[in-house]
């Protein structure tokens, strides 16, 4: 019964570990050789580079706690594809596909923005947010375990272009 | 019989991680530097103890600067293919924009190697590999160092923006 138990945990880890990133993963392997569009993908082992920083402050402190326990950053990007609108619909519908959970949305006459959510036991362990312009697409991924917080603060700190866009969930929390 | 031609195969790996990078790019390089601890050590002239105890457990560090066919051909590329299939972790990659960059790694106990490759808008691409007890975390210690040294500043890629 305890193995079969630990074999049922193990399962689901996994299945959790593999549903992690599921809509990233297809855009980037879908667009793996196009030259359009621009891919970062980050580990954690890079964010773990954080937690030999030493604090300065309370604030501090509570944001390299935050940036420790993320476990990696995927981006797609792009300033100038004809049919950004169109990827951005279909983006859309990939990500209520798999299940993610909408936390905000953004509209004005230049792009629209949505951020999505993949929360387990109670903790959110993945950010999606896609951005669709005239030309402009942006998908990225944020997981591991992620304090909403301290988001606007990890985006300014890693100056990746498309993430500056984060800050926008604190300003409405 | 089987045993040995198991531990030939086992142990090959061991001493072929950096001539995957060297087939690579030896004969499309611009300048190679070879570091081994004695060289790092020497161009040390302020004496930071704490970076000659860094530089201790550093087996080899080799950097190759890539000539201008590389730049334009990408085939530097390749390299994290390769370290891919010979087992390395991919710890980050960005490709396309000004800047395409590549950094992966393969840990156990005893020690470290890591691999990789900055292109910063293709005006200078920047191959490297470092084998040796060197744990991760201090790796940006090991670089603003050898910056701050100004012996290099290969590793000037702050703008991380595209």
């Amino acid at each position: 019964m305890k193995k079969l138990f630990i074999t049922i945990t193990i399962i689901m880890a996994s299945l959790a570990t593999y549903a992690q990133g599921t809509v990233v993963n297809k855009y980037f392997n879908q667009l793996a050789d196009n030259d359009q569009f621009t891919k970062v993908s980050i580990s954690s082992k890079m964010f773990s580079l954080f937690t030999e920083l030493e604090a300065g402050s309370e604030a501090e402190e509570e944001f390299l706690k935050a940036v420790s326990k993320l476990k990696g950053l995927k981006v797609i990007a792009s300033d100038s594809i004809g049919n950004a609108a169109k990827m951005y619909s279909q983006a859309l519908k990939d990500i209520d596909a798999a299940g993610y959970d909408e936390l905000m949305s953004v509209k004005d006459a230049e792009e629209n923005m949505r951020f999505s959510i993949k929360e387990s036991g109670g903790k959110i362990e993945e950010l999606l947010m896609v951005v669709g312009g005239k030309k402009r697409f942006v998908l990225l991924s944020l997981y591991g375990e992620i304090d909403l917080k301290n988001i606007s603060k990890i985006a300014r700190s890693m100056n990746v272009g498309g993430l500056d866009n984060l800050s926008k969930i604190d300003a409405d929390n | 019989m089987v045993f040995a031609i198991f531990l030939g195969l086992s142990y090959r790996p061991l001493f072929a991680q950096d001539t995957i990078l060297k087939d690579l790019v030896e004969s499309k390089r611009d300048n190679k530097y070879c570091f081994y601890p004695s060289t790092l050590r020497m161009i040390n002239l302020k004496q930071n103890q704490a970076y000659n105890e860094l530089v201790s457990g550093v087996d080899k560090f080799l950097i190759y600067t890539l000539d201008s066919a590389a730049r334009s051909d990408k085939s530097y590329r390749g390299i994290s293919e390769q370290y891919l299939e010979a087992g390395f972790d991919e710890y980050a990659t960005v490709f396309g924009g000004d800047m395409n960059m590549s950094i992966l790694g393969k840990e156990n106990a005893r020690n470290q190697e890591y691999v990789g490759y900055f292109d910063q808008k293709g005006e200078m691409v920047v191959a490297f590999y470092l084998k040796g007890n060197i744990p991760w975390q201090k790796i940006p210690t090991l670089i603003q160092n050898m910056n701050e040294m100004d012996m290099l500043d290969l590793f000037d890629f702050k703008d991380f923006t595209f």
